[in-house]
């Protein structure tokens, strides 16, 4: 007697066409995607990351950077950063005696020349005529200091006259929005 | 001979076909990582602050504002005790100590100790007074920290209370800037 073909072989299987269901994950991405247009917004910020954001002082003003700031200057306890670079090791918000001018206790040496620094570059920009966003460059002397909340208001000090001396004159100070 | 049955009553297939979502997709998967890079999850305020001028002499800008009204030159001192307030004319004391005293004791978080309340209202009887004045100093004493500075900041710049602007604005404008008490703040070293 013939055996029957073997289904496993010879049997054509069905070309059934798998199809997704994109339908339920559209309507999530659609979500998502309108929550993140609503909250998008074209402001200069400024980055803060998370561990700093932490220690950083809360305010209830609203008010905004209106120009991209020049310099960022970040006080720690232990450094101050212009740029995210460390420019002055501090030991719990001092300021060693030998980074101070001699003559000037207010006076922090390589704050100060850091930012000049920034500013003799920005003024080599600004002679040379470059565009930036469409129009010619102009330096501003805008300078953001993100600080600790316990931050003696002694360093603060120090820190707004080294760059009041490298002539950065509009200091905001960055808070964490809240109540 | 039998005709064949009309299509008329035939039911159309109610299998709906799905649309094509792939490129929807493929928009949306570009899009949602750009917007999410761009997503800020920490809410920045930006106070804007200026050193007091030096070096100025004074003497032009004294004759350009001889029209002008007396500047109230008004200062808030912080120090550990509390807020003392002066101005041109001379400086609210209190006996014994500073105008508006602390509220509290606490060490590790000086900045609950201050009255901002009072220093709000207090700030905004003298707006009453001189509604022309924009401008305050603050002087910290060099142990105050830095959120201190940041909350007298905002007592000074903002109405805490909505009772102002029935009461300085005539021209029946009911907007934000009605509120504004001291917006030119200048931070200064104190010498204490």
């Amino acid at each position: 007697m013939a055996k029957s073909p073997s289904k496993r072989n010879g049997g054509k299987k069905k070309q059934e066409e798998a199809n997704l269901k994109l339908t339920s994950m559209m309507d999530m991405f659609t979500i998502i995607l309108v929550f993140l247009m609503k909250s998008y917004s074209t402001d200069v910020e400024v980055n803060v990351d998370p561990s700093m954001a932490e220690k950083m002082p809360i305010s209830i003003s609203e008010a905004k950077l209106e120009e991209e700031a020049e310099a960022t200057v970040q006080i720690s306890a232990t450094a101050i950063l212009v740029k995210n670079k460390t420019v002055v090791k501090l030991s719990n918000f001092q300021v060693p005696k030998d980074k101070l001018d001699a003559g000037n206790p207010f006076l922090i040496v390589p704050l100060y020349e850091e930012l000049n620094k920034l500013r003799e570059n920005a003024q080599k920009l600004e002679d040379a005529g470059a565009i930036v966003k469409g129009e010619p460059y102009k330096f501003k002397g805008l300078l953001v200091i993100k600080g600790e909340r316990k931050l003696p208001s002694a360093l603060l000090m120090k820190v707004m006259y080294s760059a009041g001396q490298a002539e950065f004159a509009k200091i905001y100070h960055a808070a964490i929005k809240g109540d | 001979m039998a005709f064949k049955p009309s299509g008329r009553g035939e039911k159309p297939s109610m299998e709906s076909e799905e649309p094509n979502l792939i490129p929807i997709m493929n928009l949306m998967v570009i899009l949602i990582p750009m917007l999410l890079l761009n997503y800020h999850f920490i809410n920045l305020a930006m106070l804007n602050t200026s050193l007091p001028a030096t070096g100025e002499g004074g003497g032009e800008q004294q004759e350009k504002k001889k029209d002008e009204k007396p500047k109230l030159n008004l200062t808030v001192s912080i120090t550990l005790k509390g807020f003392t307030l002066a101005g041109a004319g001379g400086v609210l004391v209190k006996k014994d100590g500073p105008t508006i005293p602390v509220i509290g004791d606490n060490e590790e978080e000086q900045w609950k100790n201050f009255d901002y309340k009072k220093l709000n209202d207090m700030l905004l009887d003298i707006k009453k007074k001189y509604p022309y004045e924009k401008d305050i100093i603050i002087m910290p004493a060099p142990k105050v920290d830095y959120q201190t500075i940041i909350s007298t900041m905002d007592a000074v710049r903002k109405v805490r209370n909505d009772d102002f602007s029935e009461d300085v604005n005539k021209d029946g404008k009911a907007n934000e800037l009605d509120k504004v008490l001291f917006p030119g703040v200048n931070i200064s070293p104190g010498i204490f």
